[in-house]
C-alpha cells in the first residue's frame, strides 16, 4: 500500500459559505476554502479563516445602563466628532464611539459660548447703568436684543437680566436618552443640515420629530404639526444635501430642509404596496417596493430633484420580497426573498435585470440592519451577522456568517465610526454593542468529501495544518466529521507560541465514505486569534 | 510511487471583477453621460435651474422638471415664455386654440387671436 493514496487541501478560506450552504449543511457542493457550515471571520485577512469578532458592551449599553429597550436604528454616520443617535421602541439615544450617553449631557457647541457670553456682555452693561437710567432705550443696542436690562437694579442683582430661551441653559441640555411621547416603534433617522429628523410609528399612526443639532431639544410631532399623518408602517429614508425621500407604506414623501411643505405622499404605489427602502445613487432615488405582502417586488428610479409625482424608470424582482438596498463603490445591492424556495439572497442591480450574487438562510434583514465592514456589506440574519461581498476587487465575492449578533432578536445595525454597533434584546435583557476582540463561538465547517474509491473506502492518516505564528494561548481544536456526520475523529489541538505548521498522524477517524474538515474556536483565545491558512489531510483507500 | 489523488473540493468562482462588471449592451437604469441623465420615459441635462428636459409633458428649459420651467413646450402644443422668478407672467402661445396671450402676473394684457371670454 502506497503512503499517500489521496490527499486534500483546504484553503483559499477568503471564499466564504457554500454556493448551497443555504440549502444543505451538509453539502458536497464548494470549493477548496469554501464552508458548508461556518460562524468565523474570513474576510478580516483575506485567505485565513480565524474566530468571529466578539461583541462588547458600550458603556450604559445594557438595561443596567440606559439601553432598557430594542434598539431599532443606529444613524450610520457622526454628526459631530464622537457623536451619533440612535432609536429605540419610545426613546431617542445619543451615542459615542464607546458609550451611550446618559443624563444631563453638555453640548459642546454650547457650554464654551455660554459663559464667556454672559460674563462680558451682561456685567459691563449692568454696571454703567446707573449712567444709563435716563433713557433705558438706548440701553439695547449696546446689549444683545436677547439681554434686557432693568436700569432701577443694582449691578450684584442678577434678576435684572433674562436671557432669550434660545441659550437658557436648561432647555438646551436635554436629559438623554429622551423619550418621546407616544412611539412604540423608531423606524429611522436623517440628517439634513443642522436638524435631525426621525421618524416613528405610535400604536396607530407614524410621525416625524424634528430635533435641532444646535440645541437637541425634540419637537416630537413635527411631522403631524407641520403637515398630514403618516402611515403606521416602516419608513426607510435617505438624504441628498438638503433633500430627503422617505418611504410612508403604500407611498413615498418629500421634504427639502427649510420648507415649509413636508409632502408625505409625493408618490403612491398603489393599494397594498410598502417601501421597504430608499437609497441615492447617481443622482437619482432609488426606491424599493413591495407588493401583496411581499409577493412582488420592483424597484423604481426617481428623478434626483425629487419634485415630479412621475417615476423615471423600474426594474421587477418578480415574485420576491426586498429587504433592502445598499450602495457600496457605484453599486446597487439588494437583499430580497425567494418565496418559493429556503433562503435569502444578496443580488445587484445591472441593468434591469436583478444579478444574483450570494444566497443565505436565517432571515431577511431591512433598511435598518445594513453596514459597511471591511468592504463588504454587513448584515443581520436571524440572530447573526453576515458579510458579503470582497475584501478586494481581485478575489471573489464571498458569503459568510461572521458573528453573532449578542441577543436573540437583532436591531439596528451600523459602523458611524468605522467599528460595526449591532443592538439586539431578549425579553428585558437588551445591549447595544460593537466588535471587540475574538469571539469563542466561532467555528469552520467545510464540504463533504467523497473519499471512496470504487469498493474502497477512504482513511485519513494525517493532517497538517498551517498557521500564522501563533501567540500566547491562541488556538484552534481540529477535528473531521466522517459519513455525513456519524462519525468522528478525536481532536486535535492547533496551538503552541510561534508554531505555524502543526502535524497530527493518526487522526483517530476509521475508514469513511466522506467527510468534512470542522475547526472549533471554543477553546480559543479571546485576545490572540488562530488563523489558518490551509489544512491538508492524506490518507489511504482501504478496501471494506 | 504511485502520485496521490487530489481530492480537495473543486468548484470555480470568477473574481469579484468579473462578477461585478457590466454586460455588454446591458440596458442600463438610469443611465447618466456626463450631465445627461437618462430615463425610460425623460431626459435632463444640467442641475437645478439649469436644466434642459423632456418627458411625457413635453420639452423644457430653465427648471429642474417642466411644470416650472421659463420656457416649455407640451406635447399639446402650449408654448410657455417666463423670466426667471417673474410667477405667473409670461407669453402663452397656444397652437391648438391658435392664441398668443401676454400675461403681466395679475392679468392679460394682450391677446393675439380670438379667446372668448379672455377680455
Amino acid at each position: 500500500m502506497a503512503d499517500i493514496d489521496f490527499q486534500i487541501e483546504f484553503e483559499g478560506f477568503n471564499e466564504g459559505q457554500s454556493p448551497l450552504a443555504h440549502l444543505d449543511t451538509k453539502t458536497f457542493i464548494g470549493n477548496k476554502g469554501q464552508a458548508s457550515e461556518m460562524k468565523a471571520d474570513v474576510i478580516s485577512s483575506p485567505g485565513f479563516v480565524t474566530q468571529s469578532p466578539a461583541l462588547a458592551d458600550l458603556t450604559n449599553g445594557t438595561q443596567a445602563g440606559v439601553v432598557d429597550q430594542l434598539i431599532r436604528f443606529i444613524l450610520d454616520r457622526p454628526t459631530e466628532a464622537n457623536v451619533t443617535f440612535a432609536i429605540g421602541t419610545t426613546k431617542l439615544f445619543r451615542l459615542g464611539a464607546g458609550e451611550v450617553d446618559s443624563g444631563d449631557i453638555r453640548l459642546s457647541s454650547v457650554s464654551p459660548s455660554l459663559s464667556p457670553s454672559l460674563s462680558p456682555s451682561v456685567s459691563p452693561s449692568v454696571s454703567i447703568s446707573p449712567s444709563v437710567s435716563p433713557s433705558p432705550g438706548s440701553v439695547s443696542p449696546s446689549v444683545s436684543p436677547s439681554v434686557s436690562i432693568s436700569p432701577s437694579k443694582s449691578p450684584s442683582q442678577s434678576p435684572s437680566v433674562s436671557l432669550s430661551p434660545s441659550i437658557s441653559p436648561s432647555p438646551a441640555t436635554p436629559t438623554w436618552p429622551q423619550t418621546v411621547s407616544g412611539m412604540v416603534e423608531g423606524d429611522s433617522i436623517i440628517r439634513l443640515k443642522a436638524n435631525l429628523y426621525a421618524f416613528y410609528n405610535t400604536a396607530t399612526k407614524g410621525d416625524i420629530l424634528k430635533m435641532p443639532l444646535g440645541n437637541e431639544v425634540l419637537d416630537q410631532t413635527w411631522g403631524s404639526v407641520t403637515d398630514q399623518v403618516l402611515e403606521n408602517a416602516p419608513h426607510p429614508v435617505a438624504a441628498k444635501e438638503d433633500i430627503m425621500v422617505f418611504g410612508n407604506g403604500r407611498y413615498a414623501g418629500v421634504y427639502v430642509e427649510g420648507s415649509a411643505a413636508l409632502d408625505v405622499q409625493k408618490l403612491d404605489f398603489g393599494e397594498g404596496s410598502e417601501v421597504a427602502d430608499v437609497v441615492f445613487h447617481s443622482n437619482t432615488w432609488w426606491i424599493a417596493v413591495n407588493y401583496g405582502e411581499g409577493k412582488r417586488g420592483q424597484v423604481y428610479l426617481y428623478d434626483g430633484s425629487a419634485i415630479s409625482n412621475i417615476l423615471s424608470d423600474e426594474a421587477g424582482l418578480g415574485d420576491q420580497k426586498i429587504g433592502f438596498l445598499y450602495v457600496l463603490n457605484g453599486i446597487v445591492y439588494v437583499a430580497y426573498d425567494d418565496n418559493s424556495s429556503d433562503g435569502f439572497s444578496v443580488g445587484w442591480l445591472q441593468g434591469r435585470q436583478i444579478k444574483f450574487l450570494r444566497a443565505f438562510s436565517g432571515s431577511l434583514p431591512d433598511h435598518r440592519q445594513k453596514a459597511l465592514y471591511k468592504n463588504t456589506i454587513l448584515f443581520t440574519s436571524s440572530g447573526n451577522l453576515m458579510s458579503m461581498g470582497a475584501s478586494v476587487e481581485q478575489l471573489p465575492l464571498q458569503i459568510s456568517t461572521l458573528a453573532d449578533g449578542g441577543h436573540a432578536t437583532l436591531g439596528g445595525i451600523a459602523s458611524p465610526f468605522g467599528t460595526p454597533m449591532i443592538a439586539s434584546s431578549s425579553g428585558s435583557n437588551h445591549r447595544l454593542a460593537k466588535f471587540s476582540g475574538f469571539s469563542t463561538d466561532s467555528n469552520w465547517k467545510s464540504v463533504f468529501i467523497d473519499v471512496t474509491n470504487g469498493r474502497d473506502l477512504g482513511k485519513v492518516h494525517t493532517v497538517i495544518v498551517s498557521t500564522k505564528a501563533l501567540v500566547g494561548d491562541a488556538q484552534c481544536d481540529i477535528s473531521l466529521e466522517g459519513n455525513q456526520g456519524a462519525k468522528a475523529s478525536s481532536t486535535m489541538s492547533v496551538t503552541t507560541a510561534d508554531k505555524t505548521r502543526h502535524v497530527f498522524k493518526a487522526p483517530n477517524l476509521e475508514a469513511v465514505e466522506d467527510f468534512r474538515l470542522v475547526l472549533d474556536y471554543t477553546n480559543g483565545d479571546t485576545t490572540n486569534a488562530c488563523p489558518i491558512r490551509k489544512v491538508v489531510a492524506l490518507g489511504n483507500f482501504v478496501e471494506r | 510511487m504511485a502520485k496521490a489523488k487530489d481530492l480537495s473540493p473543486k468548484f470555480k468562482i470568477p473574481n469579484a471583477e468579473k462578477e461585478l462588471e457590466l454586460q455588454v449592451n446591458q440596458q442600463v437604469m438610469g443611465s447618466r453621460q456626463g450631465g445627461l441623465s437618462l430615463y425610460s420615459t425623460k431626459f435632463k441635462r444640467g442641475h437645478g435651474n439649469s436644466t434642459f428636459g423632456s418627458d411625457e409633458n413635453g420639452i423644457w428649459l430653465g427648471a429642474a422638471e417642466f411644470a416650472e420651467a421659463v420656457f416649455s413646450v407640451s406635447m399639446a402644443g402650449l408654448a410657455i415664455f417666463k423670466g426667471a422668478g417673474d410667477g405667473t407672467a409670461g407669453i402663452f402661445i397656444n397652437a391648438v386654440d391658435k392664441t398668443i396671450i401676454v400675461n403681466d402676473g395679475s392679468d392679460d394684457r394682450i391677446l393675439i387671436g380670438f379667446g372668448e371670454g379672455l377680455f
